[in-house]
C-alpha cells in the first residue's frame, strides 16, 4: 500500500465528513430563517420587494414577532429620508388633511435590520415599502 | 509654524495659526451607480455632481459659525478676541480617500434612501439628493425645508449615534423637537452640531480652548 491512499483513508474521510456536517448545518440554519431573513449583506440598502402586497400576519408568520412596531399617522410625524418612501407613495397633495396611518415593523437580523411599512387597506395591514438595512446606517 | 494640521480617518482639520482660520476637507472617492431607467454616467455629470454637493455643503456648513478661542497660547491671545471661522467642504479623490461615497443615478421622479455609516466611513447618495425637501406636519402645517446632501454631511461631519449625536428627528435624541434643525428635518446648523470637530480642535493646540461662538 502506498503512503498517499493512507493519507486519503486516514485524513481524507474524516475531514469529507465534517465538510459535509457544516455543509447541512448552514443551508439547514438558512432554510429556517425564512423569507427575508436570509442572511445576505446589507452593507448597502436594499428592497425586498417580495414582500410588497403581503399581510402583516403573512409577516409574523414568517419573520416571528417583530422587535420594533410602531403606527402613526404620516400628518402628527416628520417624515425624515428613513421614511421618505412613504411621502412619494402617499405625498401631502393626495392626503391632505385626512389621517394616514401607517404601521412601521423592524425586525432584527444579525448585524442587519429588515423594516416593513404597511398601509390599511380594509381589515388588513398590506405592505407598501420594504428596506433592508445595517444596524450602524444613519439617514 | 503657520499652519497646524491634524489628519483624521474621517476628515482633516488645518489651522491657519496667523489668520486664525480653521479649514475642515473631506476627501471622497466616489463610486458611481445606476438606478432603473437611466443612462450611462458621462464625466460631465460625475463632475457636475462633485461640484453639486461641494457648492450646497459649503453653502450650509462654511463661513457659518464663529469659534471662540480661550487659553494661554499665543494662538489664543492672538484670536481671542475676535474669534476665528471655519470652513468645511469636500475633495474628490481616487484614493487615499476619507470616505467611500456611492452615487446612484436616478430618475428624476425615483426616490432612494441616503445614508451614511460613521464607523465603516460609508456614504449612500442619489441625484436628487440636491432637491429641497420639504417636510410639513401638525395643524396648522409647519413646515421645514432640507437639502438632503448638506444633512448626510452633518452625519460625516460628527454628528453620529456613534458618539451620541445623530439623527434629532429620531424620539429618542433631545432635539427631536427642534425640527428647524439641520440634522433634524429642517436646515439651520446649531453649535451642538461642531460638538464632534470641537473635540478634536481642543486637542491640536496646548493651551487654546475652541467654543462655538456664534452662528449665523
Amino acid at each position: 500500500m502506498s503512503k498517499i491512499p493512507r493519507i486519503k483513508n486516514i485524513y481524507f474521510y474524516p475531514l469529507t465528513v465534517i465538510f459535509l456536517f457544516f455543509s447541512v448545518a448552514a443551508c439547514s440554519s438558512d432554510n429556517t430563517m425564512g423569507e427575508g431573513m436570509k442572511k445576505t449583506e446589507c452593507a448597502t440598502m436594499t428592497e425586498v420587494r417580495e414582500w410588497l402586497g403581503k399581510k402583516l400576519s403573512q409577516a409574523v408568520e414568517k419573520l416571528g414577532s417583530s422587535s420594533i412596531e410602531k403606527t402613526f399617522d404620516m400628518n402628527d410625524v416628520v417624515i425624515d429620508e428613513f421614511r421618505g418612501k412613504l411621502e412619494v407613495l402617499f405625498p401631502l397633495s393626495s392626503r391632505g388633511n385626512e389621517p394616514k396611518w401607517i404601521k412601521e415593523t423592524s425586525w432584527n437580523q444579525g448585524d442587519c435590520i429588515l423594516t416593513l411599512w404597511f398601509e390599511k387597506q380594509g381589515d388588513n395591514w398590506i405592505v407598501v415599502d420594504t428596506l433592508r438595512w445595517h444596524k450602524d446606517s444613519e439617514f | 509654524m503657520p499652519h497646524i494640521v491634524k489628519k483624521l480617518l474621517w476628515c482633516d482639520i488645518d489651522i491657519d495659526t496667523i489668520t486664525g482660520q480653521v479649514f475642515l476637507q473631506q476627501k471622497w472617492n466616489y463610486t458611481w451607480l445606476l438606478g432603473a431607467g437611466v443612462s450611462a454616467w458621462t464625466s460631465a455629470e460625475k463632475t457636475d455632481f462633485h461640484n453639486r454637493a461641494d457648492t450646497h455643503i459649503w453653502a450650509a456648513w462654511s463661513n457659518r459659525a464663529t469659534l471662540s478661542v480661550t487659553g494661554t497660547s499665543a494662538f489664543a491671545l492672538r484670536h481671542s478676541s475676535a474669534g476665528v471661522p471655519i470652513n468645511l467642504d469636500i475633495r474628490r479623490v481616487t484614493a487615499n480617500e476619507h470616505w467611500d461615497v456611492k452615487v446612484k443615478k436616478i430618475l428624476p421622479a425615483a426616490f432612494e434612501r441616503s445614508n451614511i455609516v460613521w464607523s465603516t466611513r460609508k456614504i449612500n447618495l442619489d441625484t436628487n439628493d440636491f432637491n429641497t425637501r420639504t417636510n410639513c406636519r401638525g395643524t396648522p402645517r409647519v413646515c421645514h425645508k432640507q437639502i438632503p446632501v448638506a444633512h448626510e454631511f452633518g452625519h460625516a461631519a460628527g454628528n453620529t449615534a456613534v458618539l451620541g449625536r445623530g439623527d434629532e428627528y429620531k424620539a429618542s435624541s433631545p432635539h427631536v423637537n427642534d425640527h428647524s434643525s439641520i440634522m433634524n428635518v429642517g436646515s439651520q446648523l446649531k453649535s451642538r452640531h461642531f460638538q464632534t470637530i470641537l473635540d478634536e480642535l481642543n486637542l491640536m493646540i496646548p493651551g487654546a480652548t475652541f467654543t462655538v461662538k456664534g452662528i449665523i
